[in-house]
């Protein structure tokens, strides 16, 4: 598996490497594995991020293999979102077993993609992850109608990605339970009950 | 059992579909009057303002702002361009700090008072001490404008403009554009937008 997922790498690496664009510094030092193998988490690492704007963000969701979506936008700067990230994360993973998936998406300025996986990294968070890009209204509006921007913002979605429920505040484990829970029962018919009826 | 509990889920998801539905509705609609005009607040001179003597003859641009959101402080120097021309075109203004202090210390007072200089607003910049004047706006987040024709009915409501962090790179220039045809006596083609920013720390 390690093998297989190391193949696209290498060729990346080549491509990169015939293109010429790997490295603008002049070849001052000789051409020792050593640089190669330090440019290779950043040239050919697959990305931790998908993009995703206004067009894209809808299609890109529907691409997520779980049944259940949890969506939470967020940024590093925003400090209710980094506060509450711990149990984002810790209650998706809880429910992970049931079908529900994390798909965050960072609103975070251009220029500080690196602060932002840095934060997702410390928090265990899953990758890839999602970047928004491109302007905010349209994007708003494609995401969750009812959603005026502030952040942080949460949303469950179901299989065909309609907004289940809207958390517009700050969340924590304790808040997120209910409308989660009650989904997975409903999205499941049945399972739920009986497990409980069996008891 | 089984009844019981789809009861009780019947009665969760009621309860969450009202939950869901119960932030988003209160915002100030198109053609409405700014609510709590007379109101009083204290102005980083000391003075006390109203939203009703900052108005100007032909309209008034009332922005709920803060000191320590980075969306608001990238839009400050944006805000404060556009706040001081609009006064120049006898469109009044007036930021709005609603934020708690006690969640945010340099959301305080003294803060404002920096800012407000540095930033060279000539405009009031005012502590919604309750923070009942975004409550009843229905304002959400830091920034959020609203613009009030000469009648005081707000023609638009939202964003500055499209792209917080990369001034060099909006393209829609929501809040320039808005003020221009509001002096100008043209409807406002986007009366309402949106944009990231930061959640509003509401006091209890």
């Amino acid at each position: 598996m390690t093998a297989v997922g190391m193949r696209p790498v290498w060729v990346a690496l080549a491509l990169t490497a015939c293109s010429g664009a790997a490295d603008p510094e002049p070849p001052a030092e000789p051409p020792a594995p050593a640089p190669a193998a330090e440019a290779a988490p950043e040239v050919a690492a697959e990305s931790p991020w998908i993009d995703v704007d206004a067009t894209s963000v809808r299609e890109t969701l529907r691409e997520h293999p779980a049944p259940a979506l949890l969506v939470n936008v967020w940024s590093t700067w925003c400090e209710p979102c980094v506060e509450e990230m711990p149990d984002v994360i810790a209650t998706a993973r809880r429910y992970e077993g049931q079908g529900l998936g994390l798909a965050l998406i960072a609103a975070e300025p251009p220029t500080r993609r690196a602060e932002a996986l840095s934060f997702l990294r410390e928090q265990g968070a899953p990758e890839p992850s999602y970047f928004k890009t491109g302007g905010d209204d349209a994007f708003i509006e494609a995401l969750h109608p009812e959603w005026s921007g502030a952040l942080p913002a949460t949303l469950l979605l179901d299989r065909e990605r309609r907004v289940v429920h809207f958390w517009p505040e700050p969340v924590d484990e304790a808040a997120l339970r209910g409308p989660i829970e009650a989904h997975l029962r409903t999205a499941r018919p049945g399972t739920g009950t009986e497990a409980e009826a069996g008891r | 059992m089984t009844k019981t509990l789809s009861i009780a889920t019947t009665l969760t998801l009621a309860l969450t579909a009202f939950a869901s539905g119960a932030h988003a509705q209160d915002a100030l609609a198109l053609g409405a009057q700014a609510p709590m005009r007379t109101h009083r607040m204290r102005n980083v001179d000391g003075q006390q303002v109203s939203i009703q003597s900052a108005a100007g003859e032909r309209g008034t641009l009332v922005i709920f702002t803060c000191n320590h959101c980075p969306w608001a402080q990238a839009w400050e120097a944006r805000i404060t361009e556009l706040g001081n021309a609009a006064l120049g075109r006898g469109v009044g203004v007036i930021a709005i700090n609603p934020n708690d202090p006690g969640e945010y210390p340099s959301d305080g007072f003294e803060e404002m008072q920096r800012r407000h200089r540095a930033a060279g607003m000539r405009f009031p910049y005012v502590v919604d001490e309750t923070s009942n004047v975004a409550r009843r706006f229905g304002a959400t987040r830091t920034p959020e404008v609203f613009l009030f024709d000469r009648r005081g009915r707000l023609v638009y409501h939202g964003a500055v403009d499209d792209n917080a962090h990369q001034p060099d790179q909006v393209q829609q220039r929501h809040l320039a554009d808005a003020l221009d045809a509001l002096v100008a006596g043209r409807p406002i083609a986007n009366a309402q937008t949106r944009s990231i920013g930061c959640s509003i720390k509401f006091r209890d």
